[in-house]
């Protein structure tokens, strides 16, 4: 089966980044494929690549990295809702002139036809709300 | 199945309730587990096993309601034919 995800929680507010970060990992194990995870409104801060975990917590963005370099799977960040919170890779810091690529380079800034498009590609598409 | 429905909290079952086929079943995750101390009705209930736990639910689950692993929700994935997740 071919599964795409939709995460609109950010990470540690929501429980919706780690239970789909779970559900994720559980698809794989099972031999399942994730064809994209789109990270979407508070979603997008999964992506941030300054971020450090407590060490007594997990560390969600490092998860979701490992995902994406281990599995092959693609990590798609809205740009629209991305912009807005400072989540920028090279490419927007060199549009916007700032000081900073934010984003972790596995994942991908994109616009919200890839949300559609993961719809369409996938057999199954599961959104992990707020 | 037809279609799963995703609850991650109290407040989004009562968009979901009304809407339930017989067919349907219901997955309560992350605080919509605090709904399956309780009896449903509607179609057929699974929580999430780790959230109960997280939560000290254990020993507070109602009988019909069925704990599910995250390998049991991959399951429930495949097995329906589409998913609709709930907010409130």
């Amino acid at each position: 089966m071919v599964i795409s995800i939709a995460v609109h929680g950010a990470p540690y507010a929501s429980a919706g980044s780690r239970t789909a970060l779970r559900f994720a990992e559980s698809a794989l194990r099972l031999g399942h494929r994730i064809h994209r995870v789109f990270f979407y409104h508070d979603g997008v801060l999964a992506a941030a690549g300054q971020g450090v975990a407590p060490q007594d917590e997990e560390d969600l963005h490092a998860g979701w990295v490992r995902l994406g370099e281990s599995h092959g799977v693609e990590l798609a960040v809205c740009i629209a809702n991305a912009l807005k919170r400072g989540m920028l890779d090279e490419a927007e810091r060199d549009r916007y002139e700032k000081d900073a690529a934010t984003a972790h380079p596995a994942f991908t800034i994109v616009g919200l036809g890839q949300l559609i498009e993961a719809m369409t590609a996938a057999d199954r598409f599961v959104t992990f709300a707020a | 199945m037809a279609t799963l429905h995703l609850v991650n909290k109290p407040a989004a079952w009562e968009g979901c309730h009304p809407l339930l086929d017989a067919q349907d079943a219901v997955l309560l995750i992350e605080d919509g587990v605090y709904l399956a101390q309780q009896a449903l009705s509607g179609a057929t209930f699974y929580a999430l096993e780790p959230d109960i736990r997280a939560r000290g639910l254990s020993q507070r689950i109602h009988t019909n309601i069925r704990p599910a692993s995250f390998d049991d929700f991959v399951g429930l994935v495949e097995g329906c034919q589409r998913v609709v997740t709930w907010s409130a």
